[in-house]
């Protein structure tokens, strides 16, 4: 490859790095909302501190949501691809990843976050 | 220059082809590894288009690989589908712009698989209109790097072994 081709890689990689640290940048404690939304409504709001499964209807059959130690993830679902299974679990602490389900149009992602 | 014109016809035809069947296989055999990275091999095909042909039958190439590959799927016009539509339309213009500076076949691989992630997080973000799915890009534009090299090694290594579209003159 040529030098001008490493820069910008170079550029790309450590701008994505750079985003992965701040990230990760943020600690463990109450007061964290996880929102599970269907299209454009959000239809349930979860403590993810609080353990629970749940079932969230969906366009092909729904799923259901495990939490356990401020940590969640997607399972039973009825998917072509299992990709928001396969996505495994998302917790407050190491990531704030979205599960996406597209089949079933639904999104799970951290909307509050203590100040 | 018909036999010129014939050669690049059944080029395109047998590349639009191998992108179909790359694609498909793929998301059959291989799957997207995370949940969320796809390898892109279909995206040798287009590589292929581009640097054997031109930038116009990559066009083509890229627009069977997504309106047959979905139709073989039965997502066509469905939420997969533009989100695929979205990948392959950026990763199109980065690859041109690419090819247009004059970049190395590798470099073309790794923009053109970027650019993929990009778009379909683009597409993706419009859909749920939800911003928050941005935070997936720094994993994929860092997993986009290696599929890139990947297709870009085996691309470059087909392209030596291509025969001239020119007629080779008869006497």
């Amino acid at each position: 490859m040529k030098k001008r081709e490493w820069i910008i890689l170079g550029v790309i990689v450590l701008a994505a790095a750079a985003a992965l640290f701040f990230l990760h940048q943020r600690p463990q404690k109450s007061g964290y909302t996880v929102a599970v939304q269907r299209g454009d409504t959000i239809v349930q709001e979860f403590d993810p501190l609080k353990d629970q499964t749940f079932h969230v209807d969906g366009d092909v059959g729904g799923l259901d949501v495990e939490v356990k130690e401020g940590k969640w993830h997607v399972i039973h679902e009825k998917c072509p691809n299992h990709v928001c299974a396969n996505m495994g679990w998302m917790g407050i602490s190491d990531t704030i990843l979205p599960i996406t389900c597209i089949p079933n149009n639904i999104i799970i992602y951290l909307k509050e976050s203590p100040e | 220059m018909t036999i010129e014109k014939n050669r690049r016809l059944t080029a395109l035809a047998m590349l639009s082809a191998a992108a179909v069947v790359l694609s498909y296989a793929e998301s059959v055999f291989i799957g997207p590894i995370y949940g969320v990275l796809r390898i892109g091999l279909a995206n040798i095909a287009s590589l292929l288009a581009l640097k054997y042909l031109g930038r116009r039958e990559m066009v083509i190439v890229s627009a069977m690989r997504v309106l047959i590959g979905n139709l073989i799927r039965g997502t066509i016009f469905g939420s997969t589908f533009w989100i695929s539509a979205g990948g392959v339309f950026l990763s199109g213009l980065a690859m041109a712009a690419a090819d247009y500076t004059e970049s190395t076949v590798l470099f073309t691989s790794i923009i053109g698989a970027i650019a993929h992630s990009v778009g379909q997080t683009v597409v993706v973000m419009f859909f749920y209109r939800q911003p928050g799915i941005a935070a997936i890009l720094p994993y994929l534009l860092l997993g986009s790097v290696p599929t890139g090299i990947a297709t870009g090694i085996i691309a470059s290594s087909i392209l030596k072994r291509l025969p001239s579209l020119k007629p080779i003159p008869a006497d």
